[in-house]
Formats: C-alpha cells, sequence, structure tokens
C-alpha cells in the first residue's frame, strides 16, 4: 500500500507541474491587436477611420493604369516589363498579364472594406455623438468615392440600364455579389454621398487637414466629378460651386504657384489641393515612374511633350516636364516633393485625386453638355484655367464641339498622369491614338469601340464568386 | 525530493537486507579472437546488481544464491544471457554485432525500443557515416543515407541547412521540415549550424505512425532522432582528428560566349533589327556601335572605319572568365579533441570541436566552435544524463547568393559580358553606371563585395538532462528536460564608397549604412514519465507508458539601421551619424515577437508475446496554443504489430533465412512546427500606423476561428530480412500516407475582402510508395569484405481533393486534384516561326499561335519533385583499408530554370547588355530555324524553360587506413591511429543546363549557390 501511494504521489507530481502549464496555451499575439481588441472607444475610431483615409491610396493604380493604357506616356529607357503588357493592351483578368489593371478592382474594393470594417464598429463603441457622425460621414463618403471609380471603370459610361458592380456595404469575407444595374449602384452612391454630406457638415477643416481627410468642401468636389460622369450637368456646376466657397482654395495662378502644387510641405500654400492622400515617406507614387537612382520605366509622351510645349510660356512646362538641362523625359510632377528627406528626387509625393483645376474644367465641360449648352459660360471656365496657367488670352467663337474638344486637350495637359486621361477620352467617345515615335504599330491605337475601354474583372474575382459577370472580350 | 529519495532508498535496501545469502561469481569476457573486451557489462538476471569488465575483459560479482544467470551487453557485441556453471567461472565469448543492421534498437526520442519489437519504418545513420562529412549542417549528411528521405542542399553557402522532405511533400501550404531531437529534447529546424554533427552516435530517422505518433502534433513530417556520443567505461581516452580540404566550384553545364561571339551577336542584333528608332539603346553595344554595317557609321571616313575595327579586334581579344573574377577556392579544415572514460556508476564524454569552411565565392564562410559535454550517472535506482552543447558560429556571406539579384555573384558571372575587364591596370575594380551606359556592370557587385561587409554570429546552447528512478521492480519514474537556445546577430555594413551608393541621391544610400539585427529563439520541454514493465512466465513482455509534456517556444527579433557610416568605422554602431532634419539620416528600427505553446499528455503500451508477437499502441492528447479554444486539443494515435517470423518454428529450420520480420503499423500526427498560418493564425489582427502624421489603424491579419492541424495518417507495412548466411540483407516499406484536414487556400472575392485567400482545412493528399533497403555482401573472408548497398524510394503525390475549392495556382505551379503538388503551370512552348522570328506557344486546341496568353497554361510538364531517389555504392574493407563509394539520385523530377530566361531573352541581350549562352541562336532572317525568337518579339515564360532535373551525383568517394595493431604496439602514447581520404560532389551527370539541380525544395531555380565539391584529408588519433 505504502508503495502504491508512493506511485500515486509520483504520478501527481507531472500532473501538477503540466497542469499548472495548461493556462500558458491561452497566448495572445505581441505584434498585433486582435480583433476584439482593436476598436473599444471614440479614438480608436478615429484611428479606423485614418487608416480608412490612408486606405484612398488605390487610387494610385488609377494614375497608372491610366497612363498606360492612354496617350500621355510611353515606356522609358529603363524599362524591364514595367507595364508594358498593360501598355501594348495585352492584358488579360488573370494576374500574369492583368497584374495593373486587376489592382484597380482589388484596390478599391480593399478600401471599401478598410471603410466597413470600421463602420460596422462605430456603434459598438460609445463616444461622443458628433465625432460618431463625421466619422461616419466621412467614412460613406471614402465608400461612395471608391464605387463610382469602380463603376466608371468596369461599367463604362454611364448608362442607367447597364451592368455596373457589386455594391458593397458589409464586411462579410464570403460574400458572393453579382453586379447591379448603373443606376442601381448610381443610386447607393449617391445615397452614400448626401448622408456623408450632412453627417461631415460640422466639420472646420484646418490647413493642415483639409486635403487629407474628407470634409464638406472636397466632398462637393467628388459629388461635382460624379455628376458629370452620370450626365447631371446642371448638378455638377451647383456642386463645383460649393466646393469652390472652400477657404483659401483657388488656381494657382504663377509659375511659383504652379510649381507649388506639387511641393507637398508648403500646406498653406497648396491653394489647389482638395483631397489628397498623404505620404510621409513612402515612394509609392513617384517609384510608379521610375527608381530613386534614376532608371526611368515610363516616360511622358512625345505626344504629350509636344502637346504642353505647344504654348511656350505654359507654366506646366516648367512644372510637369522635366528641365531640358537634365536630358532626361521623366514624369517630374512626382520627382519629389521636399517631403521624406531633402532629396528632391525622393520620389516621395502625395497622391492628390482632387484639384481645384477640375473644377473649373468639370464646370467648362458641364456648361457646354447642358440640356441647353451655356457655351459662353463654358468658355470663360476654360479661359480662366488657362490663363492661370500663363496662356494668356481669351477663349471665344467656339461652337460646342470645339469648345468640347478644347477642354478634353486642356484636360490631357492639365491633369497628365493624375488618372484622367483614358476616362476622359471614353467619355468624349474617342480613340486612343498614340504617336509614331511613342509606340510600335501594334499598340499604337486603341478604337472608340474596343472593348479594353472596359477593364476586365479579375480572374480570381470570376473564380471565386458565381454571380460575377465578366466584361466582354475577356475570360 | 532529496528527503524523499532517501527515505525511499533506505526502504528498499533494508528489504535487500533480506537476501543477504550471496554467491561469488568470476570470469573472462572476449571476442571472436579471444582478446579480452573492457567495460562489457555483466549482471545478474533477476537482480539489479552488475559489474563491469576490467581492460582484460576479467570481472568478480557477487550476487545472491537465486541468481541463476547472468546478462552479458556491451555496445560492440551481440547481448548473451548464461546459465552460471555450478563453479561460478562464466567466460564468455561475444560475438561482434552486425552494425550493417543499424544497430539493434531504435531510439524515438521517447522511448527506446529493440529493432526487433519497433513496428515502424526507421533507419539508423551511424557515427560512421556522421563522422568528419565536411559541411557545417548536420542535415546535409542525411542525403542518400534514409531511404524515402530526399535532402536536397539549398545552397553551398557554409552552414546552409537543407531541404528534408520524408515520404513526399504532405502539405501544400505548410512545411515539409521533419521534427528534430537531439538527446530527447526538440531543438529548433532549420539552425544547425551550432550544432557539431562529429559528437553524434546516430541519427533515427522515424518515418512512420509508430515513431511520429509519439510526436502527436508535431510528427507529422517525420522526426529526426539524433543520440549523441557517451562516455564509454574504461580508462581516459583521448581522442584528436584533423580534416584539411578545399573546396571548388562544380563543373558549370551552362558555357557562355566568348568575346567574339559576342561582338558577333550584336552586330548581327543590330544589323537584323533595322529599326528606325532603337528602343533597346542597342547603340551602346560596342559590337554594334563599331560595326562598319551601322548606318549610323555610314558617312566615317576609311581611317575611322579602321579605328573602330582595331577597337573591335582588341574587344574580341579580352576575355574576362566572370566565374573566375568572383569564384574561388575554399579552404577547409576541421578539429576535433575529445576526452571520455569513467566507471560503471559515472561515465564522461567531452568534445571541442574546430570548424573552418571557407565558400567557394568570395566573403563566404564558416568557423565554428563547439563544445559538448555529457556525463551519465547510473547506480541500482537512480540514472542520470547531463547533456550540454555550446557552440559559437560566425557565417561571412556575400551580399545576396540565391535569387534573380544583381548582388548574386552566380548571376551576375554568368551575366556580364567578357570584353570588358574587372579590375584596371592599378588593380582597381572598374564600376560603371547603368544610368548612362545604359548596360549592366558585374564590376558593381564585385565592389560590393570588396567594400561592404555581412556576417553573423551566432550562440547555440542546447541542454538537457534526463533523468530516472526506480520507483520500484517495474516502476520508473523519469523526468527529461532542457532547453534549445539560439541567439543570432546580424550584421550588414553598406559602405558609402561602393560605387553603386555614391550616384545614389538618396541621402540614406548616399551616406552608407550599418545595420545590426539580433534573433532569438528559446525551446523548452519538460517530460515527466512513468513506466511500468513486467514479463510473466517468460512469455509475456509488458510495458506501459504514461507521458506528460510541455514544450514552450518563444521567438524575437530586433534589428536597427542607422546611417552616415564613415568608411574607416565600417564595423561598429558607434559609426552611425544622428538623423536630424538637416542629415535626413533617420535611423530605422523594428522587430517582432511571437510564442507559442504545446500541452501533452501521452500513453504508450507494448505486448510481446514470446519474442514472436509484438502489439504497441500509443495515444496522445495535445493542446496547442496555435489553435482556437474549440479545436485546441487533438487526440493522436497509432497501432503497431511486429511478426518476429524467425522464431517460429518452420524458418528456424530454413537455412538460407537469418532473419525475418514483417511489421505493420497505422496512427496520425498533426504539422505543429510546419503551420502555414504561424502562431496566431485563428486571431484576426490589426497593426498601428500612421496617417498624414496621425495615429491609424489598419487590418493585418485576417483569422480563420476554424483552424484545426493538418493530419497525416500513414498506413505502413514492412520487412526486415537477413538471408544466405547474412550476407544479403536489408528492409523494404510500402506506405501510404494520407493528408487531412489538408490546408488548401481558399480564394476569397476580391470584391469581399482585401485578404485575397485563407488558408483553410479542406483537401486530402495522398503520398504512397516504396523504400528499398538492401546491402550484399560479395566477399566476405578474414582479410575482405565488399559490400554492394543501395537505398531507394519511389513515392507517388497525388491531391485526392480540396474540399471544393477551386485549383489554385501557388509560384509557377497549380495546386489541382489528380496532380502532384508542385505541377508546373505553364504555356506549352512551341518554338520560333521560321519565317517571321516570333516565339509560337500552343493553344489549349494543341494548335500554334503567336499570341503568349496565360489562359493556354496547361500542367504536362511534371514537378520539381523527383518520385524516384536514393543512392547506392559499394564498400571495401581489405584488412587495413577501407574504401567507400556512394552515388546518390534523382529520377524524374522537372525544374524551371530562371537563368536560361535572362541568357535567352532578347531584351536582356539588347537592352541589358547580358552575355548569352553560347549555344543560343536568335532568329534573324527568315528561314532560320532556331530556338531563340527574333529580338522584336520578348519571350514570355512558358515550358521552354523547363528541364529535367534527374541526375546522378557522385557523392563520396573514401579511402582510410588504419594503423595495424602491431604498428601502435610500438608507439608509446598512441592507442590507435586512422588516416582518410574524403571527397563530395566530385562528379554530376545530368541533362539539367542551370547551376544546381539540386537547388532546393522548388520549382523554380534562381541561380542559388551551388553545390561545391570538396576534397579533404584527415587523421584520427586516439591516446
Amino acid at each position: 500500500m505504502k508503495i502504491t501511494k508512493k506511485i500515486l504521489i509520483l504520478g501527481a507530481v507531472p500532473l501538477l507541474l503540466l497542469s499548472s502549464c495548461s493556462k500558458k496555451l491561452d497566448l495572445k499575439p505581441y505584434d498585433g491587436i486582435t480583433d476584439e481588441n482593436i476598436f473599444l472607444d471614440i479614438e480608436d475610431i478615429r484611428k479606423g477611420t485614418n487608416g480608412a483615409h490612408a486606405g484612398m491610396s488605390a487610387y494610385s493604380s488609377e494614375l497608372y493604369v491610366n497612363a498606360l493604357v492612354s496617350d500621355e506616356a510611353k515606356l522609358g529607357p529603363g524599362n524591364s516589363g514595367q507595364g508594358a503588357l498593360t501598355f501594348r493592351y495585352q492584358f488579360n483578368s488573370d494576374n500574369t498579364t492583368g497584374g495593373d489593371v486587376n489592382d484597380l478592382w482589388t484596390g478599391h474594393y480593399a478600401s471599401i472594406h478598410r471603410v466597413n470594417l470600421v463602420l460596422e464598429a462605430i456603434d459598438k463603441v460609445s463616444g461622443d455623438q458628433t465625432l460618431k457622425d463625421q466619422f461616419r460621414g466621412q467614412l460613406l463618403a471614402l465608400r461612395a468615392i471608391a464605387h463610382f471609380y469602380l463603376l466608371r471603370d468596369y461599367g463604362g459610361n454611364y448608362n442607367a440600364n447597364s451592368l455596373g458592380v457589386a455594391y458593397a456595404s458589409s464586411t462579410n469575407i464570403f460574400a458572393t455579389r453579382p453586379r447591379e444595374t448603373m443606376s442601381a449602384v448610381m443610386s447607393k452612391i449617391e445615397k452614400d454621398l448626401s448622408d456623408a454630406a450632412s453627417l461631415v457638415a460640422s466639420i472646420t477643416p484646418t490647413a493642415s487637414t483639409f486635403d487629407v481627410y474628407i470634409n464638406r468642401f472636397n466632398l462637393a468636389a467628388f459629388r461635382s466629378r460624379i455628376a458629370l460622369y452620370k450626365g447631371d450637368y446642371q448638378a455638377a456646376i451647383d456642386f463645383a460651386n460649393e466646393a469652390l466657397t472652400a477657404p483659401n482654395k483657388r488656381l494657382a495662378r504663377t509659375q511659383t504657384e504652379v510649381n507649388n502644387i506639387w511641393n507637398d510641405n508648403d500646406r498653406v500654400n497648396s491653394f489647389e489641393k482638395l483631397f489628397c492622400v498623404r505620404y510621409e515617406n513612402s515612394a509609392s507614387i513617384g517609384t510608379l515612374w521610375g527608381t530613386t537612382g534614376g532608371d526611368i520605366y515610363i516616360a511622358p509622351s512625345d505626344k504629350l511633350v509636344d502637346a504642353l510645349k505647344s504654348n511656350s510660356t505654359d507654366f506646366r512646362i516648367n512644372a510637369y516636364l522635366a528641365p531640358a538641362s537634365s536630358g532626361l523625359n521623366y514624369v517630374f510632377k512626382y520627382r519629389g516633393s521636399g517631403r521624406g528627406g531633402s532629396n528632391p528626387e525622393n520620389k516621395v509625393v502625395d497622391l492628390k485625386i482632387m484639384r481645384v483645376a477640375d473644377l473649373f474644367l468639370i464646370k467648362a465641360e458641364a456648361y457646354a453638355r447642358l440640356a441647353t449648352p451655356n457655351l459662353t459660360a463654358g468658355m470663360l471656365e476654360l479661359q480662366t484655367l488657362r490663363n492661370a496657367r500663363g496662356i494668356a488670352g481669351t477663349v471665344t467663337g467656339m461652337d460646342q464641339q470645339t469648345l468640347l474638344n478644347a477642354i478634353l486637350d486642356e484636360r490631357f495637359k492639365e491633369f497628365c498622369f493624375e488618372g484622367s486621361r483614358f476616362w476622359d477620352l471614353r467619355r468624349f467617345g474617342k480613340p486612343v491614338n498614340r504617336a509614331t515615335t511613342d509606340a510600335n504599330p501594334q499598340w499604337r491605337t486603341l478604337d472608340a469601340n474596343s472593348p479594353r475601354f472596359l477593364m476586365p474583372i479579375p480572374f480570381d474575382e470570376i473564380l471565386t464568386n458565381p454571380n460575377m459577370k465578366q466584361n466582354p472580350g475577356y475570360n | 525530493m532529496r528527503k524523499f529519495t532517501t527515505v525511499l532508498m533506505v526502504f528498499l535496501l533494508s528489504a535487500f537486507q533480506l537476501f543477504a545469502q550471496n554467491k561469488t561469481i568470476s570470469g573472462k569476457v572476449t571476442d571472436e579472437k579471444g582478446a579480452g573486451i573492457q567495460g562489457a557489462s555483466v549482471t545478474a538476471k533477476g537482480s539489479t546488481k552488475g559489474a563491469v569488465t576490467s581492460a582484460d575483459g576479467s570481472f568478480t560479482l557477487s550476487v545472491a544464491q537465486t541468481v541463476k544467470q547472468i546478462i552479458v551487453t556491451h555496445g560492440s557485441f551481440e547481448s548473451q544471457t548464461i546459465t552460471i556453471p555450478s563453479n561460478g567461472v562464466v567466460n564468455v565469448k561475444m560475438d561482434q554485432r552486425n552494425d550493417e543492421m543499424t544497430g539493434v534498437t531504435v531510439s524515438t526520442g521517447i522511448m527506446d525500443y529493440k529493432k526487433k519489437n519497433y513496428a515502424g519504418a526507421v533507419n539508423k545513420v551511424t557515427e560512421k557515416e556522421i563522422a568528419n562529412q565536411p559541411v557545417g549542417s548536420m542535415d546535409q549528411i542525411l542525403q542518400g543515407r534514409v531511404p524515402g528521405l530526399l535532402a536536397l542542399s539549398s545552397s553551398g553557402q557554409p552552414g546552409t541547412s537543407a531541404n528534408i522532405i520524408i515520404r513526399g511533400t504532405g502539405s501544400i501550404l505548410g512545411g515539409t521540415s521533419p521534427l528534430y531531437i537531439v538527446d530527447g529534447i526538440q531543438v529548433e529546424e532549420g539552425v544547425f549550424q551550432g550544432i557539431n554533427p562529429n559528437d553524434f552516435a546516430s541519427m533515427d530517422v522515424l518515418r512512420d505512425a509508430a515513431g511520429t505518433a509519439l510526436y502527436g502534433s508535431r510528427g507529422s513530417a517525420g522526426v529526426i532522432v539524433v543520440t549523441t556520443k557517451r562516455g564509454q567505461i574504461g580508462k581516459t581516452k583521448i581522442s584528436y582528428s584533423a580534416q584539411f580540404g578545399q573546396k571548388d566550384r562544380p563543373a558549370f553545364t551552362y558555357d557562355m560566349m566568348n568575346s567574339k561571339q559576342t561582338l558577333k551577336m550584336q552586330e548581327d542584333i543590330g544589323a537584323g533589327l533595322k529599326l528606325a528608332t532603337d528602343p533597346f539603346a542597342m547603340n551602346n553595344l560596342p559590337g554594334w556601335f563599331y560595326s562598319a554595317n551601322n548606318p549610323d557609321n555610314a558617312g566615317l571616313s576609311p581611317d575611322e572605319l579602321a579605328t573602330n575595327k582595331q577597337i573591335l579586334d582588341s574587344l574580341g581579344n579580352l576575355n574576362t572568365n566572370w566565374r573566375d573574377v568572383f569564384l574561388r577556392s575554399g579552404a577547409f579544415s576541421n578539429h576535433q579533441l575529445s576526452i571520455q572514460g569513467g566507471n560503471d556508476k559515472a561515465r564522461y564524454f567531452s568534445s571541442l570541436g574546430f570548424y573552418n569552411e571557407e565558400g567557394i565565392t568570395l566573403r563566404t564562410d564558416m568557423k565554428r566552435v563547439t563544445w559538448r559535454t555529457n556525463i551519465d550517472y547510473k547506480d541500482d535506482k537512480f540514472a542520470l544524463k547531463l547533456n550540454t552543447s555550446l557552440g559559437y558560429v560566425r557565417r561571412n556571406f556575400q551580399q545576396s547568393s540565391t535569387g534573380n539579384n544583381l548582388g548574386n555573384p552566380f548571376l551576375v558571372s554568368a551575366l556580364n559580358v567578357p570584353y570588358v575587364k574587372a579590375y584596371d591596370d592599378n588593380g582597381k575594380i572598374i564600376t560603371g553606371n547603368r544610368a548612362t551606359s545604359q548596360k549592366f556592370n558585374a564590376g558593381n557587385t564585385l565592389d560590393l563585395t570588396n567594400l561592404d561587409l555581412n556576417y553573423n554570429t551566432q550562440i547555440k546552447v542546447t541542454s538537457n538532462f534526463e533523468a530516472s528512478y526506480k520507483v520500484m521492480k517495474n516502476v520508473t519514474a523519469a523526468l527529461t528536460a532542457g532547453i534549445d537556445f539560439r541567439e543570432t546577430q546580424n550584421t550588414n555594413y553598406g559602405s558609402r564608397l561602393a560605387f553603386v551608393r555614391t550616384i545614389s541621391a538618396t541621402p540614406t544610400t548616399n551616406a552608407g549604412f550599418l545595420t545590426e539585427g539580433s534573433s532569438r529563439n528559446y525551446i523548452s520541454t519538460v517530460r515527466p514519465s512513468l513506466s511500468w514493465k513486467n514479463n510473466y512466465k517468460d512469455k509475456h513482455d509488458i510495458s506501459l507508458s504514461l507521458v506528460g509534456e510541455y514544450v514552450y517556444n518563444n521567438f524575437k527579433n530586433f534589428s536597427a539601421t542607422g546611417y552616415g557610416i564613415d568608411p574607416k568605422l565600417p564595423n561598429t554602431p558607434s559609426a552611425i551619424t544622428q538623423g536630424n532634419a538637416t542629415n535626413n539620416l533617420f535611423a530605422q528600427v523594428g522587430g517582432s515577437k511571437s510564442e507559442d505553446a504545446l500541452l501533452s499528455g501521452l500513453l504508450m503500451a507494448n505486448y510481446t508475446y514470446d519474442g514472436k508477437y509484438t502489439f504497441t499502441a500509443s495515444y496522445r492528447s495535445d493542446g496547442a496554443s496555435k489553435l482556437p479554444v474549440d479545436t485546441r486539443w487533438q487526440d493522436f494515435y497509432s497501432i503497431g504489430f511486429v511478426w518476429e517470423a524467425k522464431s517460429e518454428k518452420f524458418l528456424s529450420k530454413v537455412k538460407f533465412v537469418n532473419s525475418l520480420r514483417l511489421k505493420y503499423s497505422y496512427g496520425s500526427a498533426g504539422n505543429y512546427d510546419n503551420f502555414p498560418t504561424g502562431s496566431y493564425g485563428y486571431l484576426g489582427q490589426w497593426g498601428a500606423g500612421n496617417y498624414a502624421g496621425n495615429p491609424s489603424y489598419s487590418q493585418t491579419v485576417l483569422g480563420n476561428p476554424q483552424l484545426r492541424w493538418e493530419k497525416i495518417f500513414t498506413n505502413n507495412i514492412g520487412i526486415d530480412f537477413e538471408l544466405f548466411n547474412s550476407r544479403l540483407f536489408g528492409d523494404i516499406n510500402l506506405y501510404d500516407r494520407r493528408t487531412k484536414d489538408l490546408f488548401v487556400q481558399q480564394t476569397l472575392a476580391p470584391s469581399a475582402t482585401y485578404f485575397g485567400s485563407l488558408s483553410a482545412n479542406k483537401g486530402v493528399l495522398q503520398n504512397k510508395g516504396i523504400e528499398v533497403s538492401l546491402n550484399y555482401q560479395v566477399i566476405k573472408t578474414r582479410n575482405t569484405t565488399v559490400t554492394l548497398y543501395t537505398n531507394f524510394a519511389y513515392n507517388r503525390n497525388r491531391v485526392l481533393d480540396l474540399g471544393g475549392v477551386p485549383n489554385f495556382e501557388q509560384g509557377t505551379e497549380l495546386v489541382s486534384v489528380g496532380k502532384p503538388v508542385g505541377t508546373h503551370y505553364e504555356v506549352k512552348w512551341g518554338g520560333v516561326d521560321a519565317a517571321t522570328g516570333r516565339p509560337l506557344y500552343y493553344d489549349l486546341a494543341g494548335k500554334l499561335t503567336t499570341v503568349y496568353s496565360a489562359d493556354n497554361r496547361v500542367q504536362d510538364f511534371g514537378t520539381w519533385e523527383a518520385p524516384t531517389k536514393g543512392a547506392f555504392g559499394a564498400k571495401l574493407k581489405y584488412k587495413n583499408f577501407d574504401f567507400n563509394v556512394m552515388f546518390t539520385f534523382q529520377e524524374g523530377a522537372y525544374k524551371m530554370n530562371n537563368l536560361e530566361y535572362f541568357l535567352e531573352n532578347p531584351v536582356g541581350f539588347a537592352q541589358f547588355g547580358y552575355n548569352q549562352a553560347a549555344n543560343m541562336r536568335f532568329w534573324q532572317k527568315p528561314g532560320d530555324v532556331v530556338n531563340t525568337p527574333s529580338l522584336l518579339h520578348p519571350v514570355n515564360f512558358s515550358s521552354k524553360l523547363i528541364h529535367n532535373a534527374s541526375f546522378i551525383r557522385l557523392r563520396e568517394v573514401s579511402a582510410s587506413y588504419n594503423l595495424p595493431q602491431s604498428s601502435i604496439d610500438k608507439l608509446k602514447y598512441i592507442k590507435g591511429a586512422r588516416f582518410f581520404i574524403l571527397t563530395n560532389n566530385l562528379y554530376l551527370w545530368t541533362n539539367w543546363i542551370g547551376l544546381d539541380p539540386e537547388a532546393g525544395a522548388t520549382n523554380i531555380n534562381l541561380s542559388e549557390f551551388p553545390n561545391p565539391k570538396s576534397i579533404t584529408v584527415g587523421v584520427d588519433i586516439n591516446f
């Protein structure tokens, strides 16, 4: 008996030893905050909303893809394949050939997912209702804006009954959402935007927050852009005018001011910046076009350079193109902006998504396209912009088509490498015509009715989402 | 505890006082030739009394009258049980143990089995095979020595570990690395530089459930059990061994163009292109720039044309062999000093090792100092083993030696053209700016090698004890506990004098950098156990063990990079310039931490009837921190059966069968250490960041709350045999291994989340195959033994089910049902259109097309993992000479050669000025039947790059000579001496045309550091 007892004691020792360890199985990560600990109060929501704003960096794909598929860029001397398949219109829905264009879809939906994660958490925390409303408003606006770009890229020009995209308003990771009609998507976008407008009205932007967070002014600017796309021209004009009431925001009017648009250090005199994604140190926008070491992947096309240089007083020559003395041709806008170090070529630059200049050209176009066109007003808006860019003289005597063409040409110059040209050509129903020196004949033109004017839905989406329908011409 | 022990001792000793009527027995233990054997252990059967033989083999032992038999055992001889004659004098002649049969015990790390009672497939790699191999990582020794074990050395960098795959890839998303157990405790896998394999006595490779199920959730990829050397009873023995040698580059199968060929090709291409513009900057290539055919030179005078021709001629005569520039012969040396000895109670073994290896490319080496001390204590009741190993390693690296990185000397020495020099007349490295010349210059890489530093130092401590106490006659309580600790400090210095940094406009690059990093890994193991064993009526052997185990692993790393390093202070953090708003040299710091823990209970039962039938069973329950609470606890089990057929009456008379054993096992194990989702995969995680100067949160990890182990269930049937006077012996195993709850990549709709996929337990994967190990002693005479041997395995890998998840891509493979893991997924190459020079591809309908489309990818090109692999060779023993030759091989592996893509892609040639493979021919004019398209048509990745990576490698040739006893007797202080010569990787037979067909467990080779060939000479001396 004695021995049995001892065996029991001896057996109990290890058991005791081990049971004291069993609590140790509940280990939590050091390097991350778990789902259950992330949103505990309103300040956490603020941080989440900040993260959602940072998530709008997905717009960089608009810049990149637009440049590659339009006539504003050519492949640079240092290119060893960067964007080449896209430039040659050889992309499909797979990630090998369609890596660049697929980022549009995945990027915008990623932004939306980030937004929805925070939106769903807002009501679970306690805190000041005004703050909650403001955050909710900003998040709804970001969600709507991302959906607008998806609708534009994958649905094409606005047509109420055409196939749009899926509207993602929850965070279900297993969701298999179908594409809705463009009007259905547009009404959800508009609902989010108008909700947002009333919720963010109480935000008073400061010089340091204006262009990096959603407020009622830049929100109005986006609503103007979206209304133009939808064909709601009066609304486009009205929203643009509302945006222009923003304090301290106006067109840059001198060479220095135009140069200064790309100086992200100067936030007080950044008259033109309405909304951007701010990068403190990251060169992710600048290095789309080349390396900090000087390799040029993607260069301004000869067609663009010629267009800008057609008027030698144009301030944009200096601001957008590399100085002749450098002997190089690269995207000077994004060479660096005085941030992230003293090197002017460090490619650290904010991602501009909305500028004052756009409001003028939106208005010009909207006036020209009104059911009863107001060509005089349209010409005046165009003239104002041109004058501010160092091109003197008046714009007069244009008929509707001439004015629209002039606006398209002005947009080509003004917004090169800002994600506009390709979609502008499509809105105007024009083909892509590259210069002979910019591209080989096989990929020199893209017909206005080419299916490539719509982007392919990524193959991963088709594969995993049985409800998804591919755009024509892709598989 | 001490008090308790004392009480117990007193109690037990008093019990023995009852049997105090003793008798004395004595005798001598000798070998076959009659020489006394020292250190044999003689124990009285049925008691704990024992003695150890002295130098001449004699012993005396006092035992109780009731004792009828004694048992004589020795590590090198077969054990014997002898009945005590009435006169009490026992003379025992012992037979040398047949080492070729891999010994008689199987170490599983948790429990030792007699081989005849072990139901699983196991092969023991012996001390003889391990000793003196000139490799810095112990796992590399395993190549070719164990059937069914594939060891692919992924890099020739000294000290880099191999990729070990046992019985085929058992996981798609997780790893395949086996569990490593050294003296009973787990050591970190893949980091073996700090462990000295010359201290190993054996390595047991457990491949099926009989062994792996004992490790439960950790065992699914196989278990490698290392047993280190222990002191032998006897006088103090001092041994010294030394090796010296050299490592050299292997023969490369890729021939590069010489200067004349390259320049001619440049001219041909330039002339053939006839482009209005020069999109590839061909004019920067001298072969075209100076060519008389270049239209830009049309206006030149005859004198100028002559000058151009002269320049071309002189360039053509300049042939820099860039491999000679970057590669070298590496010196190798290894010294080992050990001391051991002991008596029947306490033994010790202590060894010091100094290892020094230089790699075959500049700035690569490894230096190691190791010290191991093993102490054994054993008395009637109590046994203790203390094992401590300390290692210090310093390794130097190239800036990069793997992958498509222009810092990689193996890549750049192939890419650079031969008509440029590496050094100028003053011996200075010639550097150049690609941005202005537009062409690639390997001098920049050489410059980095010359100026930068990249090294790490590592401290490795493995220390544990195994204590056991015989509580009563049949019951033993034991405790094993220990730690495996490793800290690695990395230093990476980038000189600001390096050309590529001097031209940079980035201040931090321009200023030079120093990175200091450290990583620390700590594994602790605590394993108490209680075991009982008994024998009834000499027929029934039963044992039961109850084991608990707690394993805790903790990992932490930290690194800091500072800038502004004065080149005169290249190797110290004190040289870092503090960052400020003016210089913008802000330092960067970062790091990470994780931990995991495992808590287990294990029950093992073994029953043997009459020495003939053995049944084994194990049951283990594991609780793990890596899994969510609901699935945290998981059961694993195994059953086994062994039939010792030779013991049956009907076989005992069959003379040509010396031994025959049949075995079966079945059971399960999990993939704890190869878990694809890390330590916290079930938890969603967020990270803190910054947006516009304000703090922000964003989601970083999508948790899967349904995570479970991947479980592998293995059926194994095996046979061990010795036939024809034991001249033919070996074993054969058949297995079927199925991975259930296989992790598959469940792609999520991009419109639903930004985490492209989720690792989900949904699939089933099968590996089934056969493993054969055969040895045949062709000649066996007194002086001469010739043994032919082979081991080989065939494994068939198939994905059986993906649980409804569609096929998914991983790198350049597509995982799909019915195909092996790793199956290439590429468009089929259709050659070059002779009329147009365009590349042709096959579409899915089998028609040739000029359009490359990823939609035309097919899976017809095999996989990187060879289904058949193994080794064969011969051993010759003649008097005091030993010869061994071993070939290793793999058959049926297909790999993609990325180097070929660079060397044959026209864009690389024209635009970046890379050199070309000598056998490459561009399409230049209609009618050319060639395999490389026109420059105007870039090539895509296709099946063109996939080649058969089967090979036979002359892995080892060795010869050794033992100084004969007669010579030794004349030497006063030396008790034994052996001289040897050993060569590795002398020759490779393969159709592969890349650097090295091994190069890791991957289906694409990226100019990895190839395995060197080596030759070493050495001496072992015993004092």
